[in-house]
């Protein structure tokens, strides 16, 4: 049984032993929600707007779910609609501050990939170096890396930084992201590969150069 | 023919198998035949797994304490 699948299983598990006694009111229960959820819609909160203002996102989002529960039809896991509202809550946030203000910014900014590492005609132009250890486990045991990594993370545009915590560490399908960030499969997919190389790039520099 | 261009611009794709089997066997070929796009495409998928596994962040007992005592004022 693959993790995602036994993840999903566990998450409907979950929702439909509250769902009946959420619709009833039952505040045990919401509080329960909150406990199991508050975590990921943080994870996304920060990725969108950042430390400072995510757990006042989350706390709005919360109230909007609250009164809303009563229209919640089940097209979608709770868990999925709840991180909904917290993506929109999110993005209302920075367009109220003006933070999100154009389409460049909403489709994660650069265009070109690992720009100027190619030729005219498409060959490397600085080729690859080789790594000390290209095993995902010598890279993890390296702090000092891991610390860049995510200081790199946290500068990334706001919906590829979205896009990369949804799939790579709360790990949701595509479909999911798409419904929760309300973007296209092809769009999701170009802003998790972006956020990717941009993240590879980091890596490859700091093997290269010992610094962030 | 793919550019080595192309495997960076696919390598995503190529590593979520979302590819089909003729973009698969021509991305393949590619890397048959060009080491620096081996060594990328390898380098690649070992930094998407370690970024994986990076930590996300938990919510504090603090945070969630502070959201129940918002919606208790709610109700």
């Amino acid at each position: 049984m693959s993790v995602t699948y036994s993840t999903n299983l566990a998450v409907q598990n979950f929702e439909a032993e509250l769902l009946p006694k959420l619709r009833q009111g039952d505040k045990q229960s919401f509080n329960r929600l909150v406990e199991h959820y508050s975590g990921p819609m943080l994870g996304l909160a920060r990725s969108i707007v950042g430390d400072s203002i995510a757990d006042e996102v989350v706390q709005e989002a919360w109230i909007s779910a609250h009164r809303a529960l009563s229209r919640f039809e089940g097209r979608s896991s709770l868990k999925t609609w709840i991180l909904r509202i917290t993506a929109n809550e999110a993005k209302s946030r920075l367009r109220r501050e003006s933070r999100l203000v154009s389409l460049e910014a909403i489709s994660g900014g650069e265009t070109d990939v690992l720009p100027g590492r190619f030729q005219d005609n498409g060959h490397w132009a600085a080729a690859p170096g080789s790594w000390h250890d290209e095993s995902p486990d010598a890279l993890l045991t390296n702090h000092e890396m891991g610390d860049c990594i995510e200081r790199t993370l946290n500068h990334l545009p706001e919906l590829q930084r979205a896009v990369f915590n949804l799939k790579e560490l709360q790990n949701h399908s595509f479909d999911e992201v798409c419904n929760i960030l309300e973007i296209s499969a092809s769009n999701a997919r170009v802003l998790l590969h972006r956020a990717r190389l941009s993240l590879y790039s980091k890596i490859e520099h700091f093997q290269e150069s010992g610094e962030c | 023919m793919l550019k080595c261009r192309d495997i960076a611009e696919q390598a995503s794709e190529y590593l979520e198998h979302e590819m089909t089997f003729s973009q698969r066997l021509q991305y393949r070929t590619h890397l048959f035949m060009c080491r620096h796009c081996r060594r990328f495409n390898r380098q690649f998928a070992a930094a998407v797994a370690m970024t994986r596994r990076l930590p996300q962040g938990e919510s504090s007992t603090t945070q969630i304490d502070a959201i129940k005592q918002r919606l208790e004022e709610l109700h």
